[in-house]
């Protein structure tokens, strides 16, 4: 009995005959646009299209990911025509889908968004959810972390100069080699010198914090020799285009900081070339917005941050706020006009029981205690 | 020795403080950073270290700011929205749900639900729902994970506090800023590594109790040093007058001659965090005024928080916890005590948001562009959640709730814009993924290096931990 109810489920789901075939046309749009980032590892939104399972399972939390019928009430379609500057717009940082493909996923929506193909299920095979099984797209290669890397012990001189030198040295974590060195609280900033100490435990050093450094080339040159280098922070030292030539080679850089150097558009070329890179910021250098864009789109993984006031990212947030308060602005007086209406009503219908009130005051003052049949002779008694 | 003589060395050094402090643990590191240098001097301070053996991994954070919103903010009207209780609103709360729970000044009252008293839209890539009462919350909709799952385990203020400080409701266990101060040390010897605050602004604040930064068990230099928001910024900082820089040198040279020597004979661990504590006093005077000047700051970064320099404002305390994280202060927790609304919830809301939420979203974007946010966790929330359940002193509140309510975390290693776990229809019971105190400790631990479990310090015969012994998780779907 169950087995052939779930069978007409199954039947009902795969219904629509000659429509869109979900594993042939919707989920390779999917695989070719949008699984980079919505995959079983990492579920951007909590959303995996690499399945139909995995769509199912955001749909069962949130459903206004797919309204059957309505590719308009349809978050997954909706995210596709934003304009194009819209944050929200899929996919993120990305050119939007050919007309085409979108219209095809919206053709899908409109047929019930079915994942099974349109072909009738073997009467034996009742589960709606066995091509999910079988689709087992090709993963896209992303980026493994890398282990740490082994390193012998770095020479105790070098550390101790260094901390003379006002760094800070820490190991890792206990045990480890690898060091990372922090200039932030030291009484004189960073120097070609400390470079120099720094190329001494060059395989060791995994993060370096040389906030205010003021080294030359000679001293930057130093950097290159830094090749377990994970994050590097030079915030306003005088770190320059020149410099960011040494960084090429550093594989492992993750996060790059140059909030206050004197960088430009020029900074970017040589960082091309970092293929983890995740963290760039740019806030107070003189990169562009356009150019920091153009490299982030070159880079899907990568964050990068020109600074909350840079014009162009504060018009887009003054853009989304303007937005928002004419909406408020439209509620708030649709509200305040609707309590004027209701005042008007309570103040008329307050007129009225005062009005009311004072009648039946009126009358209960003029009442006598005498019988109802006196006052009425009473009151046609002649005056 | 005579016997007399015998009895009061023994009653300074007891056996166990000798044999814990002789030669490892605090007792060697803080002596040769304390003892062994000859004068004191404002420059050269080095570094607190960390204790042998943390940090046990790679920490993701170099450092945490807790956003305390003391008094319990109502989950209902900030990030779970429950379209299911407006339908209910003045109904009978089903018995369902409260039957047996505990109740705070409910008690005995018939329980009728509230609807959410305001409005919610979804922002940021993946649809966060925040309501209309937190409209700066939008912009960091995609920074944020929101746990929409938290438990606590008391349902009155002090004890609460207690809980979410200390992860126990027995008073006087260290607070987890001190933990964290005595596992990892401080980067800055100039200021202290626990710096709280506690902002002023809003309507009739509710007390918060020092010992909630207490370092309890732990050596007392490890507690939380709070700075005044408004007026002098750390008691008694300023020399007396006529008293120079060079005299002022001498005493505490001489204070500290003596107090070694006595260290010597007594091994007492309380006198190197006299010590210590005189020191970070002696250079906090020249970091402090420093630290507090915020002439620095151009007009646009005020504008940002909504900053005005020495009003002790949470605005202006959130700008000064980015520039304490900027000279190394481990642990920063920021209070603001106004959200306990049993009645009037909707003004009252107005009023805590309107002091909160934009100087909250500010600290987030100014670490941000700063590369900070990475190397930062930021908590916000409070003690507990509010009941579904409709309390009217004075127009609708809500009483105290601590089945489920919200919180949200950012920062290094935090998964961004996503929302974890979830309560019941009614935002009653915490029943998706239900994350315990306990649970945010240890991730707070975990994003730090330590491993919660490895991470204790014998205290009357047992080892104590910050999570103590009752299970506790990190919280991996949260991390990247």
């Amino acid at each position: 009995m169950k087995q052939s109810y779930a069978f007409l489920i199954a039947l009902l789901v795969a219904a629509p005959v000659c429509g869109v075939d979900f594993q042939k046309e919707i989920l390779p749009i999917f695989e070719s646009h949008c699984v980079k980032c919505h995959n079983a590892d990492k579920a951007m939104g909590k959303l995996k299209l690499d399945s139909a399972a995995g769509i199912e399972e955001k749909w069962a939390a949130d459903a206004h990911l797919l309204t059957k019928g309505e590719p308009d009430q349809s978050e997954l379609y909706e995210r596709l025509v934003l304009p194009k500057d819209d944050k929200k717009r899929m996919p993120k940082g990305a050119d939007p889908l050919d007309q085409d493909s979108i219209d095809l996923i919206a053709a899908w929506i409109k047929e019930g968004a079915p994942f099974t193909a349109a072909v009738a299920p073997a009467a034996d095979q009742p589960a709606a959810d066995t091509p999910a099984e079988v689709a087992a797209p090709p993963e896209q290669p992303a980026l493994e972390p890398l282990p740490l890397p082994e390193v012998p012990a770095a020479p105790q001189e070098a550390i101790d100069q260094l901390i003379k030198s006002g760094a800070k040295v820490m190991n890792l974590y206990s045990g480890s080699n690898l060091l990372e060195v922090t200039f932030v609280v030291a009484p004189q900033p960073p120097t070609d010198e400390t470079m120099k100490l720094l190329a001494s435990v060059a395989p060791q050093v995994m993060m370096l914090n040389l906030k205010n450094a003021q080294a030359t080339g000679a001293g930057w040159s130093e950097l290159a020799k830094l090749t377990n280098l994970t994050a590097l922070n030079v915030q306003n030292s005088s770190f320059s285009d020149a410099a960011a030539k040494n960084l090429e080679g550093l594989e492992r850089l993750e996060s790059l900081n140059l909030y206050g150097t004197g960088v430009t558009d020029a900074v970017l070329e040589p960082l091309k070339s970092l293929q983890r890179l995740q963290k760039l910021y740019l806030w107070k250098t003189h990169v562009t917005y356009d150019a920091a864009a153009a490299f982030g789109k070159e880079k899907p993984d990568l964050e990068w941050n020109l600074g909350w006031d840079h014009p162009v990212v504060a018009r887009k947030r003054l853009e989304e706020q303007k937005q928002d308060f004419a909406e408020l602005l439209k509620q708030t007086e649709a509200e305040a006009n609707r309590l004027k209406t209701d005042l008007q009503v309570a103040e008329e219908a307050h007129k009225t029981a005062q009005e009311r009130l004072k009648e039946v005051e009126d009358s209960l003052s003029k009442l006598s205690d005498e019988p109802a049949a006196e006052q009425e002779k009473s009151a046609t008694k002649p005056e | 020795m005579n016997p007399s003589h015998f009895a009061a060395y023994q009653h300074q050094l007891s056996r166990r403080t000798f044999l814990s402090r002789a030669g490892f643990g605090l007792g060697a590191t803080a002596l040769s950073t304390l003892l062994n240098h000859d004068s004191l001097s404002r420059a050269s301070a080095s570094p607190q270290l960390a204790i042998p053996g943390l940090p046990h991994i790679p920490a993701k954070v170099k450092r945490v700011i807790f956003l305390y919103m003391s008094g319990g903010p109502s989950h209902l009207e900030t990030f779970d929205y429950k379209p299911k209780l407006a339908a209910l609103d003045g109904k009978p709360m089903p018995d369902s749900f409260t039957a047996g729970q505990p109740i705070a000044q409910l008690q005995g009252q018939v329980l009728k639900a509230q609807g959410p008293l305001t409005k919610f839209g979804r922002y940021g890539q993946n649809g966060q729902t925040i309501s209309d009462f937190l409209p700066f919350h939008r912009q960091i909709a995609d920074d944020i994970c929101i746990i929409k799952s938290m438990v606590t385990e008391q349902i009155n203020h002090d004890p609460a506090h207690t809980f979410m400080n200390t992860g126990t409701a027995i008073s006087g266990r260290p607070s987890m800023g001190s933990w964290i101060n005595y596992g990892l040390g401080s980067d800055n010897q100039s200021l202290p590594g626990f710096v709280v605050m506690t902002s002023e602004g809003g309507r009739d604040p509710q007390p918060i109790a020092p010992r909630m930064w207490g370092s309890g068990f732990l050596p007392s230099q490890f507690q939380g040093v709070p700075f005044n928001s408004s007026g002098e910024p750390v008691y008694y900082i300023e020399s007396p007058a006529g008293v120079s820089d060079d005299l002022q040198q001498q005493v505490v040279n001489s204070v500290r001659a003596l107090d070694s020597h006595h260290h010597e004979q007594t091994q007492d661990p309380e006198l190197l965090a006299r010590l210590a504590a005189y020191e970070t006093a002696f250079r906090m005077q020249t970091s402090v005024p420093e630290l507090l000047d915020l002439a620095d700051e151009p007009e646009h970064i005020l504008k940002m928080y909504g900053a005005v320099p020495g009003d002790g404002s949470f605005a202006s305390n959130c700008l000064l916890a980015r520039r304490l994280a900027e000279r190394g202060v481990r642990f920063i927790h920021l209070y603001h005590r106004d959200w306990d609304h049993h009645g009037d919830l909707v003004k009252h809301m107005h009023t805590c948001c309107g002091c909160t939420d934009q100087a909250s979203a500010a600290l987030i974007m100014d670490l941000k562009q700063r590369g900070m946010l990475e190397e930062t966790l930021v908590v916000w929330g409070g003690e507990f959640g509010r009941t579904p359940m409709y309390q009217g002193k004075g127009g609708p509140g809500r009483d105290h709730h601590i089945k489920g309510f919200s919180m949200w975390v950012a920062g290094g290693g935090i998964r961004p814009g996503i929302s974890y776990g979830g309560t019941d229809e009614l935002g009653y019971h915490a029943v998706d993924k239900p994350v315990h105190v306990r649970d945010l400790h240890a991730t707070m631990l975990h994003q730090l290096g330590i491993d919660h479990k490895r991470f204790t310090y014998k205290f009357q015969g047992l080892d104590m931990r910050l999570t103590g012994v009752e299970e506790a998780h990190v919280l991996h779907d949260i991390l990247t």
